[in-house]
């Protein structure tokens, strides 16, 4: 029970940690690059499988030694591979020009493989006890699910100093109960353990560094600037920073001669997010710059009085803006818990009638769920300009799920509409303006708005210099609207299109043939099934993006997407690379094609529908890392107990291929409830969404340790070799699992589920043998 | 540098392949890039700024059509490097820098070298120079997300400015606004380049 008990412990430090690192190397990093990071340190799993196979003879026998000496040694490590990897200075712009970043990145992976290396080394090692292996499997991921859970209330309550400290005390307590369960003795194991701890627990931690790439880098350049909120939590870190010199006002006109207020900028992780309207003179004439933006177009069109619903909070500014625009009400949907704290705590930050009670109602809920709870007439919904300029130029967030401007949302939004009502969808002019065009055709599907190869009436668009505005009407623009909206762009030097002059476009109407970049766009229009607005590049451009100059390809690439392929072809690479070295000998049953790819399919399978239905779980889940959590802590749990009591079943054929068969229908009912679960009331679904789960996870828990137990001879060899091709293709398989859902969307991470479990099934008689 | 990088990519402007030929680059970088004065990129100056490609500097100051009696102002003076090639051509370059240790390098720097008619001050360029205004061109060196409003007031009718707009570590376009002798102002994308930021946007 005590060594049970250790595993559990040293697997929840160890996915504890894992949550811990991306999130604090996401505040030096950009968020894409740190995924590239962590997916192929992550590859420590499969290493210690090969590691294993040439020294199981060495650890196996003395495991009551080397079990407390690598969970202590992953204690110890744990903290100084952060400060390591922390204080590697990367520039990831750089890496496709610079190849010296290819070593930093190289140094950064290695420092990081470290205590992955050591915990699963020490985590296989109660795998090759024959008659236990279900059991010690099971209580592996039990205690995985027990990191989730710790990593989310880590993050909510301690300072990101001092995050990593839990993992290095969770894994040391492992020790420590492994020391008990071989020598006795508690006392004296536990004094020791705790005196050993002490300098790495207390040791300072160094203040969180930005990284040169991240805005606020710039923002605390600013004389005089200075932090005045700072908010840490599960959704990373809220900051806001004055300066006198902070001034936005992103696509004003250039007619525009008056000032701008006093401002303030608002940071997640260190990327710009929003701008603050600080208090200022009673006149309010200071606001008078949020007229002359295109994000003033939909007033024009509205009434005085009108209601207003807008996606998200951000700073604030739009809420202000729409305040003066003489609005009756604003209700804004706010998914992120830590922005209704910073609303509350900091009333000081914004000007004092914006919260003035029946003018705004602060909704912290998921946008869809929003609309269609029918609680909100309105008479627009505003989609603010997201993200800034330089991110959306970048791409950094082509590979992250967007479910508010997919087909579905945005129809939902419109439903939400009083009959004269109308959908605002701000942007960011981008040259090619991939991401207009992709808008344009996510409105083509939506009933009613395109009909016979051109528009209806109820489209417009409003342009200047660098922003834009959608704006979709229930019914048709009137030629009084549309004078009005005239008059709005004329005065301002905005160009309005009409829904006459819009087209919609495809890749291949794009630019002349003689551009190398035509038809290398996709501007298929996200749905929920392939929730990625801001992805427009194909990966049919990465011969141009391998073939092109330095000057043509630095501008074009998605960050985004390139850093998820780079993740895949580094993590496939090295897997390849190492399955070669460490495959065992031509006698071995091991080295059979069967049992490679049962295993492979095991590892590929069991990521591929956990990252499927943590993508899935994002239209109802947000923000996006409490959606992970909150669906990958069931998971961890039910295949834990799936796999425990496959240690306590008989292995029988048929049965257990039943197992895999049944693993499909449960994986699929899993992804289309959590399609319904928007129209369920916030309580019950998280109730629900973790029942789930339960059925497909529990059954996915079984077949890895149903293979390992059945080994009757050879057991030494197969068993770290199983646990190597399993470690290696998890990796693979979450890599390809990101590539494949935005590339082919989420049906086809199904089929290669399916695919996956249905190869298991057939090769299982041929493993077992 | 001026035949191979500037004059070979279409700079016609004889005065201004002058100037670029005249300004000494590799004074106006940190020693521990010297040795890359004249590759065709921009070299970091600390404080997180830049000096601009050299290919940048003469086509952002061909595309303003300086004139020997031209005052201009240029907002983020950085090196000083983009106000000495200006002041080659021009009468007056009045230049602010947000940095003042910049500022204060940049000064020293230019008046070194004799460069008279340039004039440093250290504060936010954002609101221009409004007493030594109007000015006949504008020439702002860092990018930003909109025009401020401040500079247009201090532009001459019939006067040029050029800005980068856009956000940093991406994409920016480099935008030319002609403001018309009626007071009305004209914008029109010219190439997209890359800037670090104006700060504060």
């Amino acid at each position: 029970m005590l060594l049970s008990l250790s595993v559990f412990l040293l697997s929840a430090a160890v996915l504890y940690y894992e949550i811990v690192v991306v999130r604090l190397l996401a505040l030096s990093h950009w968020q894409p690059f740190v995924t590239l990071g962590i997916s192929t340190a992550l590859l420590g799993f499969g290493i210690s499988g090969t590691i294993l196979m040439g020294t199981r003879n060495i650890l196996f026998p003395k495991r009551r030694i080397y079990y407390p000496l690598l969970a202590s040694l992953t204690a110890l490590s744990l903290r100084p591979v952060l400060s390591a990897a922390g204080n590697l200075r990367l520039e990831p712009g750089l890496i496709i020009r610079d190849p010296s970043q290819w070593l930093n990145l190289g140094l950064l992976v290695s420092v990081l493989f470290i205590p992955f290396i050591l915990a699963s080394l020490a985590l296989a090692l109660p795998l090759l006890e024959k008659e236990t292996v279900g059991k010690y499997y099971g209580w592996n991921l039990a205690g995985a699910c027990a990191g989730v859970v710790f990593a989310l209330l880590g993050m909510e309550h301690l300072d990101p100093s001092r995050l990593a400290i839990p993992a290095v005390v969770i894994s040391a307590l492992a020790c420590s109960v492994s020391l008990v369960h071989y020598y006795g003795k508690p006392l004296r194991y536990g004094g020791l353990t705790i005196a050993l701890l002490i300098p790495f627990v207390l040791y300072p931690s160094k203040p969180i560094s930005f990284g040169p790439y991240k805005d606020i880098s710039y923002g605390l350049l600013l004389p005089g600037s200075r932090v005045v909120l700072e908010e840490w939590g599960t959704n990373g870190m809220l900051q806001v920073v004055l300066a006198p010199s902070i001034r936005s006002a992103s696509g004003l006109s250039m007619r525009y001669r008056g000032g701008l207020p006093d401002q303030g900028a608002l940071y997640r992780d260190g990327d710009r997010i929003g701008t603050l309207i600080l208090a200022g003179d009673e006149t309010d004439k200071d606001l008078d710059y949020l007229q002359w933006q295109t994000a003033a177009a939909p007033y024009h069109i509205l009434m005085p009085g009108a209601k207003v619903a807008l996606v998200g909070f951000d700073g604030g500014e739009e809420v202000v803006r729409a305040r003066v625009h003489e609005v009756a009400r604003v209700a804004v949907v706010e998914p992120d818990e830590s922005i209704g704290r910073m609303i509350r705590n900091h009333p000081e930050l914004f000007r004092r009638w914006i919260f003035s009670p029946g003018f705004v109602s602060l909704v912290l809920s998921d946008v869809r769920s929003f609309f269609l709870s029918g609680t909100h007439e309105n008479d627009a919904v505003i989609y603010p300009i997201s993200g800034n300029m330089a991110s959306t130029s970048a791409g950094i967030s082509g590979a992250a799920e967007n479910y508010e401007l997919t087909v579905e949302g945005v129809s939902a939004a419109l439903g939400t509409l009083s009959p004269n009502g109308l959908v605002a969808i701000a942007g960011w002019n981008q040259a090619p303006p991939t991401g207009r065009w992709k808008i344009l055709n996510l409105l083509t599907e939506i009933p009613g708005l395109f009909k016979d190869d051109g528009f209806t009436g109820r489209v417009c668009l409003v342009t200047s210099w660098s922003t834009h505005m959608f704006l979709i009407k229930n019914r048709q623009f009137t030629p009084e609207e549309l004078s009005r909206l005239s008059k709005f762009c004329d005065s301002r030097g905005f160009s309005l299109k009409e829904s006459g002059e819009l087209a919609t476009l495809t890749s291949g109407q794009i630019g002349s043939t003689s551009d190398l970049w035509a038809n290398t766009l996709d501007l298929r229009p996200p749905r929920d099934n392939r929730p990625y607005p801001w992805h427009t590049l194909k990966v049919s451009s990465l011969r141009y993006l391998l073939g092109g100059t330095r000057e043509e390809v630095f501008p074009r690439i998605e960050w985004g997407f390139f850093f998820l392929i780079m993740t895949l072809v580094l993590s496939g690479t090295i897997a390849v690379i190492l399955l070669v070295i460490s495959r065992p000998g031509g006698g071995s049953p091991g080295a059979s094609i069967p049992f490679f790819l049962y295993f492979s399919c095991l590892g590929i399978g069991y990521m591929v529908f956990e990252i499927l239905l943590i993508k899935r779980s994002g239209i109802v889940l947000a923000p996006p890392a409490v959606a992970a959590a909150y669906v990958l802590a069931p998971f961890l749990l039910f295949s834990g107990l799936g796999s425990h009591t496959a240690g306590r079943i008989v292995i029988h054929p048929i049965r257990t291929r039943a197992v895999f068969l049944l693993i499909i229908p449960c994986g699929y009912a899993a992804y289309a409830a959590l399609g319904f679960m928007v129209s369920i009331s916030g309580p019950a679904r998280l109730f629900l969404i973790p029942v789930l789960m339960a059925p497909a996870a529990f059954l996915m828990g079984m077949p890895f340790p149903l293979a390992l137990k059945s080994f009757s001879t050879r057991r030494e060899t197969l068993v770290p070799w199983a646990w190597a091709i399993s470690g290696y293709m998890s990796v693979v398989g979450s890599s390809l699992a990101g590539v494949l859902a935005v590339t082919s969307g989420f049906g086809a991470l199904l089929l290669l589920g399916t695919a996956c479990y249905l190869l298991a099934a057939l090769l299982f008689g041929k493993v077992v043998r | 540098m001026v035949r191979r990088q500037i004059e070979a990519r279409g700079i016609r402007d004889k005065a201004v392949l002058e100037a670029m030929q005249e300004v000494p680059r590799h004074l106006f970088v940190p020693e521990k890039v010297r040795s890359k004065s004249y590759d065709d990129r921009p070299l970091p100056i600390g404080l997180g700024q830049t000096i601009s490609q050299p290919y940048i500097v003469a086509f952002m100051t061909e595309l303003l059509q300086l004139e020997p009696d031209h005052r201009i102002f240029e907002l983020g003076t950085g090196s000083g490097y983009q106000a000495a090639v200006a002041s080659r051509i021009v009468k007056d370059v009045f230049t602010v820098e947000i940095y003042e240790e910049l500022a204060v390098s940049a000064a020293q720097r230019l008046a070194e070298l004799g460069y008279d008619n340039v004039h440093v001050k250290g504060g936010d360029g954002y609101y221009g120079w409004d007493e030594k205004a109007p000015f006949d061109a504008i020439i702002v060196t860092a990018a930003a997300d909109h025009i401020p409003p401040p500079l247009i007031k201090q532009l001459r009718p019939g006067g040029r400015l050029i800005i980068p707009l856009g956000g940093p570590f991406s994409v920016q376009q480099l935008v030319l606004v002609e403001k018309g002798t009626d007071g009305s102002t004209k914008e029109r994308s010219i190439i997209p380049v890359r800037f670090v930021p104006l700060l504060g946007h």
